[in-house]
């Protein structure tokens, strides 16, 4: 990773979504009025907002149908968050590149998470979880 | 690898500013990803471990 660029990036609560018109995003941050943006991704677990030349923000843990959706788009939503406020909204171009420099810690993330819900319900709870989880995306997308 | 300069170039485009309100209502609506990911982190998981396999000639994630 890019010493030069990991010292200017900050790490910001993100939340991804979706719908029929495409990607949005929740952020917590409170600052400044946008006039330029960019949303910068290499189709991996991690993604750069840069706003006004000056601040660049690293969103993490991007899921695949997020993922795929994102590189697919040209556009994507931003929601500028205070709580649960909206502080500001924009639509920002979203600009592929081939390595913003981030491992894909995506499998390490999700083995610790089903690590936690094992500790805490234990192995049959979570498989029975995983099961209905699995069934409810292929139902969503049969919908879709 | 991304470059602090090059990213600063990227930022040139205007951000096209929305209404708060309908912005949202749109999220109101929207799927929220972290609602599918559990489904995701076991369906999605398999093709990036798959992926990764292929990409390192099979020789392991």
């Amino acid at each position: 990773m890019n010493q030069e660029l990991k010292s200017v990036l900050k790490k910001i609560p993100s939340e991804f979504f979706f719908d029929q018109e495409g990607v949005l995003i929740k952020v917590q941050l409170q600052s400044d009025f946008v006039f330029r943006s960019i949303l910068v991704y290499d189709g991996k677990n991690h993604a750069i907002l840069g706003r006004n030349n000056k601040d660049f923000y690293l969103l993490s843990s991007i899921d695949p149908i997020i993922r795929k959706k994102l590189l697919n788009s040209k556009t994507v939503t931003i929601a500028e968050n205070s709580g649960t406020e909206i502080l500001q909204a924009y639509e920002t171009k979203i600009e592929i590149v081939d390595d913003i420099g981030f491992d894909d810690t995506y499998i390490e993330d999700l083995q610790k998470h089903f690590f936690k819900l094992e500790q805490m319900y234990g192995k049959e709870r979570v498989e029975n979880f995983k099961q209905k989880a699995r069934n409810a995306l292929r139902n969503f997308f049969k919908i879709s | 690898m991304l470059f602090l300069s090059k990213l600063m170039g990227l930022v040139q485009s205007g951000a096209k500013h929305l209404s708060k309100a309908a912005t949202a209502a749109r999220f109101d609506k929207a799927i929220s990803a972290a609602v599918l990911a559990p489904a995701n982190l076991v369906e999605g998981a398999t093709n990036i471990i798959e992926s990764q396999v292929a990409q390192k000639g099979g020789r392991g994630a």
